[in-house]
């Protein structure tokens, strides 16, 4: 483990333990909460769980009893090996998608078509199946890396105290949304609410995580701490609802060589 | 009378010869209005006719059947503004078809739906990894030896045009990656070593330097899809240029000429044929011509193009070539001689150019890969489906097809054919077996759905526990092992055939109506709108010039500017006419005034100058008839050749071939010399209210 990891897994640990609660914080403070955030999702080791992804769309009848119908579920598995920078989407319902994969390796992003055993290169936007999950969603956590951050206030989410900060993208950094904004609960130190907007400020989706689960990992030897749910509306498009489930997170070592092509090709045979 | 009107004849014919020089320019003023006329009106019955021909017998039927609840109208070639127009949907066009084929008239009723896919590209690097990929796979150790050079020799040529980009990227430390990354690729070990599978290294290729490489734009091909079978029989000039047909229930797509042509054909040889069809065609030389010009300039900038489709033992045998015919390299380097011979011989002028495009198809063409599809391949087309989801089905090309007649028409050739299954598909409209999937997902799902405002309330709000962990601390060995998951057992996503029933019922977004007699489109539409109203079917009925938007528009535009030309000259000619005989009775004064000292009525002198313009109307409008005919009967037989694309989509074809229009021979002289009477009674008029006594007083 390294040195800053260790800092920061303490000072989590402190904070959890005395139940320090964040007012309104300097830029410094501001920075370290964001490495918080990356490193309480940090997970050394592998990880692998199951997505369910449910697209649901809004009613015409607005007085409709429920709002909303479901337009499309996908179901996928996701493995990821953020020390070598790797990640598979590899779907398995519906019928009709089961076998399609995503493969990335650091910046590049590549698609499987089973039903023609062909690969494709994908823009960094891509979304998910074609919902409003996209690929950055399940992937690992790089906050500080990628954007800078500034504490906007306190405020109250529901009947959570939360701290509001504002994340612009690093030069030069491809990221999915240049600008963010999250709403960190101050006592569990998790997102409860981000939202993502275009450079010029238009505010495109909002992503709610309701319920967070909390998981030993041996390789990190610390707890890793995994959204158990996501409700993404998508804010251009008339509160298209994505929602995805993160079940059977497993935190075990993958197969070496797992995060190639040959792999996800074997498993569609 | 009898006598009286033989007299005004008689006196009229010496004055015509008296004043000859005056109904020399009435006659010849009528004459050209007559030829105008006759060849005019001739022309565009013929256009009309053509034009009409076109969109009846390349995808619009006499009629086309859609939605009554469509939001936009249906324009089959496109609107004014390309978009994604929304026609609605025939949810079940059996019933539609079933009431439409009640007329008698209603040869046949043709369901069809449209809309844009795009095609994804990878650039050269992607096809020969996945190509080494395969031989890997299999062993096949002469295609890796192959594969394994074309990749040496795409790095080299990656490598100097990083060089290029270097000097122009502000993004230094992106270039030293990519710098990096090729140098590692380019290592004697790297490729050399690779005889197996080795997935390491090819994701390494895969993942770091085809990306180098850039990427292709995307290609966006609109398709129709339909019943084929009955599209081949109602659409006679719907020709198969390459390939297959599409059999009954087969699954794929025909890939227009068109389209291929001018989208899917390698950008050099675009070029190339874009210069050859203007100089031959329509005749005019690269020198002095914009659009030509800058067709020439761009050439020599393709030569990457060519070069990358190389491979080294190619690339040798394309510089001999080029040095036989006199174009040295003057690097002893391969790639960069080449790219040096490849930049000359793309130079083209008028004096070279007929010699470089046969050269070209005959030595460079055949050596590249001339088109992005090719029939026998299997693509995917990707397409958003009605609610935004991003589709995509797998296809095989079984040819490429056309309309006879029509080869270089843009607007006729805009569409690829599909069956109306794999449309459908394209278009997100469910199977039943994925409509049962998709409800046991919703059913097996406890999503809290609300909307934006309500959901922060509903899941943060009291009772809600969010941030605090659901789960305590537990170790990853109880959890399940992902090794042992099981292999996916992969359903085809589609199947390359299908039952032909299910095109006989389902969705489509429009139909096209053939009639027996087109010429009772009117009569039929009426009374079809009657049958859909009586059986409660919502859908509307449009004729053949409404459904094709601003293209079936343009018929009553040019009608619209020839008749207003005519008129124009028409009126031109009227007031020549009026003037004239206005002048004339000035100038006769005299004899006017004689004719009625003498005891002439003043019926008698109207009668003369109406008689005078009666017979130099008929002379000159017959003399302009024959002219006419003559000229049309010429052009009959060699016909008006079209000089772009959208006049031979109005010519429905590459030439028009008049034809003559033998009653408006025989109608027009007359018309014309009675429309020059009637105008001339004014002056007429004028000419018999000339008194004898003035007219004296004239003369003194």
């Amino acid at each position: 483990m390294k040195p800053k990891h260790i800092v920061l897994t303490m000072t989590l640990s402190l904070n959890a333990l005395l139940g320090t609660k964040v007012s309104a914080m300097s830029e410094d403070e501001t920075k370290k909460l964001i490495a918080i955030i990356d490193e309480k999702q940090r997970s050394t080791g592998d990880y692998a769980s199951i997505v369910v992804i449910e697209e649901w769309e809004k009613k015409k009848d607005l007085k409709a009893k429920d709002p909303y119908d479901l337009k499309k579920a996908f179901e996928a598995r996701v493995y990821r090996r953020d020390a070598d920078d790797q990640l598979i989407i590899l779907f398995s319902k519906p019928k009709a998608e089961a076998g399609k994969g995503y493969l990335r390796k650091e910046k590049t992003l590549l698609l499987y078509e089973p039903a023609l055993g062909k690969w494709e290169r994908q823009t960094e936007r891509a979304s998910i199946g074609g919902t409003g999950a996209r690929r950055d969603d399940f992937d690992e956590s790089r906050l500080s890396l990628e954007f800078t951050a500034k504490f906007v206030g306190d405020e109250k989410l529901g009947k959570y105290d939360v701290a509001r900060i504002k994340l612009t993208a690093k030069p030069g950094v491809e990221v999915g949304s240049p600008l963010l904004e999250l709403w960190i609960d101050k006592n569990g130190q998790n997102i409860l609410k981000r939202e993502e907007s275009s450079l010029s400020g238009k505010l495109m989706r909002r992503l709610l995580y309701p319920a967070w689960d909390k998981m030993f990992s041996k390789s990190k030897n610390a707890d890793v701490y995994v959204p158990k749910e996501i409700y993404t509306y998508d804010l251009l498009e008339d509160e298209k609802l994505t929602k995805v489930k993160l079940q059977n997170v497993n935190l075990d070592s993958l197969e070496k060589n797992m995060f190639t092509k040959a792999w996800i090709e074997s498993q569609s045979r | 009378m009898r006598e009286s009107l033989a007299l005004i004849i008689k006196v009229a014919f010496r004055n015509l010869w008296l004043y000859r020089l005056k109904s020399t320019v009435i006659a010849g003023l009528l004459c050209m209005g007559s030829f105008i006329g006759i060849v005019g009106l001739s022309l565009l019955h013929d256009v009309e006719h053509s034009m009409q021909d076109s969109i009846i017998s390349s995808v619009a039927g006499h009629l086309q059947a859609y939605s009554s609840k469509a939001k936009d109208d249906l324009a089959l070639f496109g609107g004014a503004f390309m978009g994604r127009a929304d026609v609605g949907t025939i949810p079940n066009l059996a019933s539609l078809r079933d009431v439409v084929k009640q007329n008698t008239n209603v040869a046949d009723f043709i369901p069809m739906g449209s809309d844009m896919a795009m095609l994804g590209r990878g650039n050269e690097l992607d096809e020969t990894l996945t190509s080494l990929r395969g031989a890997l796979k299999k062993g096949e150790t002469d295609i890796i030896a192959q594969r394994k050079d074309e990749l040496k020799f795409l790095f080299l040529q990656l490598e100097r045009e990083l060089t290029e980009r270097a000097k122009l990227s502000a993004d230094k430390e992106l270039m030293d990656r990519y710098r990096a990354d090729l140098n590692h690729a380019l290592e004697p070990d790297f490729l050399g070593t690779l005889n197996a599978l080795d997935e390491e290294k090819l994701l390494f290729l895969d993942t770091h330097i085809a990306p180098i490489s850039g990427e292709k734009q995307p290609i966006y091909l609109m398709y129709l899809g339909t019943d084929i079978q009955l599209f081949k029989q109602n659409f006679p000039k719907f020709k198969l240029v390459e390939g297959e047909p599409l059999g009954p229930g087969q699954r794929g797509i025909l890939i227009s000429y068109k389209v291929r042509e001018t989208q899917l054909k390698a950008v050099v040889a675009r070029l190339f044929d874009e210069l050859k069809k203007r100089i031959d065609r329509v005749r005019v030389p690269i020198k002095g011509d914009v659009e030509n010009e800058r067709a020439a300039a761009d050439l020599p900038k393709q030569y990457q193009q060519i070069l990358s489709s190389l491979d080294r033992h190619k690339a040798d045998v394309l510089s001999e070539f080029l040095k036989s015919i006199g174009i040295k390299p003057k690097s002893a380097e391969l790639i960069t001689g080449l790219k040096e011979q490849l930049q000359e011989f793309l130079q083209v002028d008028d004096t070279n150019f007929q010699e470089r495009y046969k050269q070209f198809y005959a030595q460079i063409a055949p050596k590249m890969k001339l088109y992005e599809i090719s029939p026998g391949e299997t693509i995917v087309l990707r397409s958003y489906t009605k609610s935004g989801y991003l589709k995509s089905v797998p296809l095989k090309v079984f040819g490429v097809y056309t309309f006879e007649g029509l080869e270089d028409s843009d607007l006729a050739g805009v569409m690829n054919i599909t069956d109306l299954i794999t449309f459908r598909e394209l278009y997100g409209e469910m199977n039943e077996e994925s409509k049962k999937e998709l409800e046991a997902m919703r059913v097996a799902s406890s999503t809290v759905v609300t909307d934006a405002a309500g959901a922060e309330d509903a899941l943060f709000g009291a009772g809600a526990s969010a941030s605090v962990p659901s789960v305590d601390t537990h170790p990853v060995e109880t959890k399940t092992d992902s090794k042992k998951k099981e292999i996916l057992h992969i359903k085809p996503v589609i199947s390359d055939v299908f039952p032909e029933s299910e095109i006989q019922k389902g969705l489509a977004l429009n139909g096209a109506i053939r009639l027996k007699d087109g010429s009772k489109i009117k009569e039929t539409r009426a009374e079809l709108n009657k049958l859909l109203k009586e059986a409660g079917i919502e859908a509307k009925l449009v004729d053949w010039q409404e459904a094709t938007g601003i293209v079936g528009q343009f018929a009553n535009i040019v009608r619209l500017v020839l008749i207003f030309a005519l008129g124009v000259i028409f009126l031109v000619a009227l007031v020549i006419i009026n003037n004239s005989i206005i002048v004339g009775t000035l100038n006769r004064t005299k004899e006017i005034g004689t004719m009625r000292a003498i005891g002439a009525q003043k019926s008698f002198v109207l009668g003369l100058f109406l008689a005078e313009t009666a017979i130099t109307g008929l002379i000159g409008s017959i003399i302009g008839a024959t002219l006419a005919t003559v000229f049309l009967f010429t052009l009959h037989i060699k016909g008006i050749p079209a000089p772009n694309d959208i006049v031979s989509f109005l010519f429905s074809g590459p030439r028009l071939y008049p034809t003559l229009q033998w009653n408006l021979v025989m109608t027009t002289p007359f018309v014309v010399s009675l429309v020059a009477t009637i105008a001339s009674i004014y002056a007429a008029r004028h000419a018999a209210h000339v008194k004898p006594a003035e007219a004296m007083q004239e003369k003194e």
